[in-house]
């Protein structure tokens, strides 16, 4: 079994015109398997990160490992078999669904025989039974963007990225593309990428989020997303959340507060009575998934946190499924949202 | 001459002017349609100069290019010892150099215009770079088509090199236009005027033949 992640970069910087950085990387590390977001305002690189991920566009600088393989030029049409992207306002070949959708099949060389059944088998994912013999001239812009992703996901590929699959959408669309995603990750257990500008969606689909900001990261953990009432004692850096508990945040603020917290930034100990003060909160250990290298750890009390760790530090601590535990919140690592949506 | 010797002649001529002209089309874009292409995406440097060249020698006089091969061809000219001026060759070869401009701007043009996204997202769905390549030409189709039909409807038109290399002889190289002038000088304008609406017609119907095509494909 190969342990290595999905992705891993080192390194990497886009430049256009030779000179004007639009991506600058130092490290990024994305494990196999997952609903990953990609989260930034519009330039700061998504699409550029999501064409190198797809094997579309080659960095100037740095190196990629595609499960734990070094990525060589020559290595880049190979990899673009194994991985797709659907652009966020996709485009259809002339003709009908059916071509659309067995495009990714002729170019592979897959016999002809096998297309009706794969591609019955791809619309139907997407809700599209019976689509095949419609030219896409029809299609309205959901099923258009839906035919894309049955294209995408027809050749059963390691990766599927998204560009930004709900920008400019109505409501309706937009929760429908969502229900997609999640559907998709359910149901075929691939690794998932998407771009947003939109956090609170990132954070409805997902756990797993990176921050992109002026071509860096900002920050590449699984977060947990918060929103509440800034207290209105003076100078308190205290934020009322809507389950009733209280967390200083670090910062005076007014009105309404979002902000994130890493998970990996939130500490663990096993539970002690002392423990009651502020940012600290009682919780039981209600799920324990291995991650890649660390444990992730879903704590409930009377707020819900996701927590990291290490296991030799969960073993240490003697902590396990069902632990009381206190989870602990240093006001410093919380992050706050300010402007964005 | 009889009536049914005058339709055997028009048929003969009819049939002389399709030969020539479908031949020279078919070999134009040959060579027109993948210069267009590569034209349109590639990016070297003076390639606006050489598209402005293309786009002028689109109005290359017919006479022009009649010269210029007479000069070829001729018994003191560099393909002189082939001896086929005043033969259907010939009159190919002065077709292929006049279709070649018109097929090669129009296909740059039908090229350049196909949306960037078809090449990636096909890159993107697995297509080597000559998949890909492939899936641009065949987005682009209505205008390459578009410019072979251009093509063959500068040629079957021309009278200039025809005329100046082909000789107009009966039954081998006369064609439908050189034709239509030789009946005018005569005077016999009601047999030119006919023999015009027959070009009229040919033309049409392979324009309506293509137009057919296209629109079962598409």
């Amino acid at each position: 079994m190969n342990n290595h992640p999905l992705y891993q970069l080192d390194q990497i910087k886009r430049l256009v015109n030779t000179e004007k950085v639009i991506l600058d990387i130092d490290s990024l590390s994305l494990p196999k398997g997952e609903l990953t977001a990609i989260v930034g305002p519009n330039g700061a690189g998504k699409s550029t990160l999501l064409n190198i991920l797809a094997f579309l566009e080659k960095p100037d600088q740095g190196s990629i490992y595609y499960l734990g393989r070094p990525v060589g030029p020559k290595d880049f049409f190979l990899l673009r078999r194994q991985v797709t992207m659907v652009d966020q306002s996709p485009l259809l070949f002339h003709g009908s669904v059916f071509e659309n959708v067995a495009y990714g099949l002729r170019v592979r060389g897959v016999p002809q025989k096998q297309w009706p059944r794969r591609v019955a088998e791809a619309l139907s994912l997407v809700d599209l039974g019976g689509f095949e013999n419609r030219s896409v001239k029809g299609l309205s812009g959901g099923e258009t963007q839906r035919v894309a992703i049955a294209r995408a996901l027809v050749f059963h590929p390691q990766v599927i990225l998204l560009d930004e699959p709900t920008a400019g959408v109505d409501v309706a669309r937009m929760e429908m593309v969502e229900s997609l995603i999640t559907d998709l990750y359910a149901a075929m257990g691939v690794s998932i990428l998407f771009s947003t500008h939109n956090l609170a969606q990132a954070h409805r689909l997902t756990d797993r989020v990176i921050h992109l900001a002026g071509g860096k990261i900002v920050t590449n953990s699984i977060e947990n997303l918060f929103g509440g009432q800034a207290s209105m004692d003076n100078n308190s850096g205290l934020v009322h959340l809507k389950c009733g508990a209280t967390i200083r945040i670090g910062s005076v603020q007014t009105g309404l507060v979002r902000f994130t917290i890493p998970a990996a930034s939130v500490e663990v100990e096993p539970y002690s009575a002392r423990d009651d003060q502020t940012n600290h909160f009682e919780s039981i250990i209600t799920r324990m998934e291995l991650r890649g290298t660390k444990i992730q750890l879903l704590l409930c009390g009377r707020i819900n946190l996701r927590a990291e760790m290490l296991p030799e530090d969960l073993q240490r601590k003697g902590l396990k499924l069902g632990s009381r535990v206190t989870a602990i919140v240093p006001p410093e690592v919380i992050h706050l949202l300010q402007g964005e949506p | 001459m009889t009536d049914s010797g005058i339709g055997l002649e028009v048929f003969n001529i009819m049939g002389v002017s399709l030969r020539v002209s479908l031949c020279a089309t078919a070999l134009a874009t040959m060579v027109s349609v993948p210069s267009g292409f590569i034209l349109a995406v590639s990016s070297f440097h003076g390639k606006r100069v050489l598209v402005t060249i293309i786009n002028t020698l689109m109005a290359l006089p017919t006479v022009v290019v009649g010269l210029l091969v007479y000069i070829l061809l001729s018994r003191s000219g560099p393909l002189g010892s082939f001896g086929i001026l005043y033969t259907p060759t010939a009159m190919i070869m002065g077709q292929f150099i006049l279709a070649l401009p018109i097929i090669t701007a129009i296909t740059y043009a039908a090229v350049s215009s196909v949306d960037e996204r078809v090449r990636k997202t096909a890159e993107s769905l697995g297509a080597s770079p000559f998949q890909a390549s492939w899936m641009v030409l065949k987005e682009g189709r209505l205008g390459i088509i578009a410019a072979i039909i251009a093509g063959f409807g500068r040629v079957i038109a021309e009278v200039g090199s025809a005329i100046m290399i082909g000789g107009n002889i009966r039954g081998y190289t006369r064609t439908m236009t050189t034709a239509i002038t030789l009946e005018t000088s005569k005077g016999n304008f009601v047999l030119g005027l006919t023999l015009g609406a027959i070009l009229l017609v040919v033309a049409l119907s392979i324009n309506m033949t293509v137009a057919h095509f296209l629109e079962r494909k598409t």
